[in-house]
């Protein structure tokens, strides 16, 4: 696993930690209602959005890897 | 003319789109089990996106997922929080599985474990075996909900039996001919058109029964605030256990990525960046989920006492008095969401069936046309036999489902081992893949032993893991040069993949086993 990957799994970790008991509990209040939804439902969404952005600076990271890769990999 | 006669014909519209799509998309594929099953490895970004996205999404989400909100509120979040994460292990482990799947020429999940672990037979065997009895009761209940579906847009007209008759035809039909490109193309389009409807209905019902989301959730605060703390209400409407509510996630996000209908697609990517692309893409549908939700939300207060949770979006739309093209629509979009994971799943099951039970047990050498043949007859067969304890049967599917999810999340620790441990030995694998199942069923038998209401399938997972590392390390070790392809090194992995790529040129076989 390359260095820079290990960011991509200690967020992924992480956002399946805040998910779950016993951090999610904490959070997972009603209120402050944003957008009109209550903040145990935000809560999702900024989960949603912290694995997203994570995963795509990686990817554009690695794209001249993959590139590498992929010109062996359709021969 | 009517208007029930006005949401059929706009419900049949949507067959007839689906069909078309479905049954040319496979024009251009080869006649082989790489092309049936696996796309000739061609698959691009849109389709592979909509493949994964709506294959999850299932009857379920038009049906389960409002009723969850509805009748259990917050414990419906734990659906989201598992499709956030699910799909991590693929960024790393995706194009490692993909650069092998061409190398050896896999098609199905159990191939690639029963190369890695010098199992011809038991491996793949058990594999299948567990596959096919989670596969099938998922098909039949998406069958279930497709018959339904009919039977309300004809007010009853139509009997469920012959409405699941016609909308799984038009699945047979387009799985059968164009395979993995057939069931591609169909589920973008169906995808696009749940979307679509998610937001639509999301919205709309919201602003209609309370005046916006705002309002509806201020409403709900004041008067039912248990529903929107997790881990929210159990069925009988008790609060849940965080207990229940943390281990379905957990054992959701280890089922996620090994699913065989999933991890098949795999090696239908067209290249590695494609397949990277779709998972760093992949939480953006899960977005989808959240105006789902609110539709179940938005029935608490307008609706209450509706007894089946899972009628509870078709008794809001046909109490609305909306146009009949709305809720012609809503029914294209619920069988949309039926027939996009009943395609994949079909799909999946009769190539399992054939390529990892039939060929290794009755060892008959086939040309690949003659093969895929073999399994286009087992479609039939499956769905035939799905069909039949759709219609036909009373047997309690929802608890065989729920114990599937237990069986299948064993495959994790299985990847996780084939890929990290050298030491992983076959017999580690098999007797581990064993006792993670044994646990998970019995504990599913008598459910008062999982304690803390954890899932049996965490229990089966722990037990699965603790046997396959003691036997491993009690038999021989797998030849290096066997599993050196397959193992992940610690740091700078891809010139690890570089080294198989570079073998590429080798003379391709299929799994010498």
């Amino acid at each position: 696993m390359k260095k820079r990957h290990r960011i991509g799994f200690w967020v992924g970790l992480a956002v399946l930690t805040l998910s779950i008991w016993p951090l999610y509990p904490w959070i997972a209040g009603i209120r402050p209602l944003v957008l009109g939804m209550p903040f145990s439902m935000v809560w999702l969404i900024l989960m949603i959005a912290a694995v997203f952005f994570t995963f795509l600076t990686l990817f554009l990271k690695d794209r001249e890897d993959d590139e590498t890769l992929d010109r062996e990999y359709r021969e | 003319m009517d208007a029930w006669v006005i949401v059929f014909l706009t419900t049949i519209a949507y067959l007839l789109v689906t069909l078309a799509i479905g049954v040319m998309s496979g024009r251009k594929m080869s006649n082989t089990p790489e092309g049936f099953v696996a796309g000739d490895r061609s698959l691009g970004f849109l389709v592979l996106y909509f493949i994964m996205g709506a294959s999850i999404y299932s009857a379920f989400a038009f049906l389960g997922a409002p009723g969850w909100a509805y009748s259990r509120g917050a414990a419906a979040f734990y659906i989201v929080s598992y499709g956030t994460v699910g799909l991590i292990p693929w960024y790393f482990l995706g194009p490692r599985i993909a650069m092998l799947g061409r190398r050896f020429g896999f098609v199905t999940q159990a191939e690639f474990f029963a190369h890695r672990f010098e199992s011809s037979k038991a491996i793949p065997g058990i594999m299948a075996i567990m596959s096919a009895a989670a596969l099938v009761p998922y098909l039949v209940i998406q069958m279930k909900g497709a018959g339904y579906v009919f039977s309300v847009v004809t007010e009853g007209r139509m009997p469920e039996w012959a409405g699941a008759a016609l909308a799984y035809g038009v699945v047979l039909i387009y799985v059968t001919r164009s395979g993995v490109m057939g069931v591609g193309w169909t589920n973008t389009f169906q995808g696009i058109l749940m979307l679509a409807l998610a937001w639509g209905l999301g919205l709309y019902l919201p602003w209609k029964l309370h005046g916006g989301i705002g309002p509806m959730f201020e409403e709900l605060a004041a008067s039912a605030p248990e529903l929107l703390v997790a881990p929210g209400l159990d069925a009988a409407g008790e609060p849940w256990g965080f207990g229940a509510y943390s281990s379905a996630v957990l054992i959701s996000v280890l089922g996620f990525s090994v699913w065989p209908h999933y991890f098949m697609k795999i090696y239908a990517a067209r290249s590695v960046r494609t397949l990277k692309r779709m998972v760093v893409f992949y939480p953006t549908f899960q977005i989808f989920l959240i105006p789902v939700l609110f539709i179940g939300f938005a029935g608490v207060m307008t609706y209450p006492g509706v007894e089946q949770a899972d009628t509870i979006l078709p008794t809001m739309l046909m109490d609305l008095d909306l146009s009949a093209i709305t809720v012609g629509l809503f029914c294209a979009g619920a069988l949309a969401a039926s027939m996009s994971s009943g395609d994949a799943i079909l799909h999946a099951g009769a190539s399992v069936l054939v390529k990892d039970l039939e060929v290794p047990l009755r060892g008959i050498r086939r040309t690949p046309a003659a093969e895929t043949r073999l399994i286009r007859w087992t479609a039939l067969g499956m769905g035939s036999l799905a069909y039949y304890l759709a219609v036909g049967s009373e047997a309690s599917l929802v608890s065989l489902l729920l114990m599937s999810y237990g069986a299948i999340a064993q495959f994790f620790p299985l990847m996780i081992a084939a890929m990290f441990w050298r030491r992983a030995s076959r017999e580690g694998a098999i007797y581990g893949l064993l006792a993670g199942c044994a646990v998970t069923l019995a504990l599913n038998i008598w459910p008062e032993f999982a304690l803390l209401g954890v899932h049996p399938g965490i229990y089966g997972a722990v037990a699965n893991v603790l046997v396959m590392i003691l036997v491993s390390l009690c038999t021989d070790p797998p030849p290096p040069e066997r599993i050196e392809p397959y193992l992940m090194r610690a740091v700078e992995d891809s010139e690890g993949i570089a080294d198989i790529a570079a073998e590429q040129g080798e003379t391709r076989v299929t799994a010498s086993r």
